[in-house]
């Protein structure tokens, strides 16, 4: 699934065979929600038709809102659309967040975020054991307890099927923050800015 | 019979359209049981789609006549349009559209980004 980044310009070369060769048409690549929703466009490219493939380039810039949009090429010929194409990979605009620990999250939270990353790395995608027997993991119980430490790990675990940074909120960090006796610990604010960060 | 060439405008058409054409006819003497006939295609014996015989009456001067016409399902050619008028069987008039009627067709392919 091809990502990139809020505003950038990009341009996709679409093969476009229309016919008969010789009439004057127009491409227009957009992206959006559904096929009657442009959040961004190429405009409509002319070009001649030449009966065979022909590669049209599409310059388009991304939305600036991060997410994931469907895109469509329609081609025209004195305004007609006749030909209709769905991408068959969805754009994803991926929010360049830099994440820089805020004042408040320091202490056992950051630590055991950090632990809990890098246990979840060690993993290597092996989830049979919470990654219990990696030192990652002993020196996360030290930080917090055996318990807590296995259920850090299994929302780590989980965070990639969650839909949104608000889930990853509602069904994570909240739960740590009660797990670690954090609850207000940091604001709703900071916590989304770090799901949102963890859910990339 | 040479064929008179027929002005016509508009001629990028969509797959499958029911169209309807107002062809001006000058049919003389007035009084006449006649029936114009449109058809497109490759050539004038070949009716790859047509709007049958339409009957008028002439009126010995110039007269609109509209004949119906579904487009070529397939996509993707050029059709020369063809009016034909008879009068008891006998064609006595032949035109050819200045402009082929295009049915746009054809494939997008998978992109690359740059």
């Amino acid at each position: 699934m091809p990502q990139f980044s809020p505003g950038e310009t990009r341009t996709a070369v679409a093969p476009i065979t229309a016919k008969p060769s010789g009439i004057s048409c127009e491409a227009e690549l957009f992206l959006g929600p559904n096929d009657a929703t442009k959040v961004a466009s190429s405009g409509r490219i002319p070009f001649v038709s030449a009966g065979a493939a022909k590669n049209v380039s599409l310059p388009i810039t991304m939305p600036s809102a991060p997410g994931s949009y469907h895109g469509y090429i329609d081609v025209l010929a004195e305004g007609l659309r006749f030909l209709t194409y769905i991408l068959k990979e969805d754009v994803v605009i991926v929010s360049e967040v830099v994440f820089t620990p805020p004042p408040e999250l320091t202490g056992i939270l950051l630590q055991a975020y950090l632990l809990v990353e890098e246990l979840y790395v060690a993993m290597e995608g092996d989830y049979s054991n919470w990654g219990r027997d990696l030192p990652q993991f002993k020196e996360l119980e030290s930080l917090i307890s055996y318990g807590d430490a296995v259920r850090q790990i299994s929302y780590r675990i989980q965070w990639p099927s969650l839909p949104d940074a608000e889930a990853v909120y509602n069904e994570c960090w909240l739960a740590w923050q009660r797990d670690l006796q954090l609850y207000g610990y940091m604001t709703y604010d900071t916590a989304m800015l770090f799901a949102t960060y963890m859910y990339q | 019979m040479e064929r008179l060439k027929v002005k016509m405008d508009d001629p990028i058409l969509p797959p499958g359209a029911a169209k309807t054409a107002t062809v001006p006819v000058t049919a003389k003497p007035a009084g006449m049981a006649c029936e114009v006939e449109l058809f497109l295609g490759p050539n004038d014996t070949t009716k790859v789609a047509t709007s049958g015989r339409k009957p008028f009456t002439s009126t010995g001067a110039l007269q609109n006549v509209t004949c119906p016409v579904t487009m070529p399902t397939n996509g993707g050619s050029a059709y020369h349009v063809y009016i034909d008028v008879y009068t008891g069987g006998y064609k006595f008039i032949a035109g050819i559209a200045t402009e082929d009627v295009v049915i746009p067709g054809g494939s997008i392919g998978p992109i690359d980004w740059a």
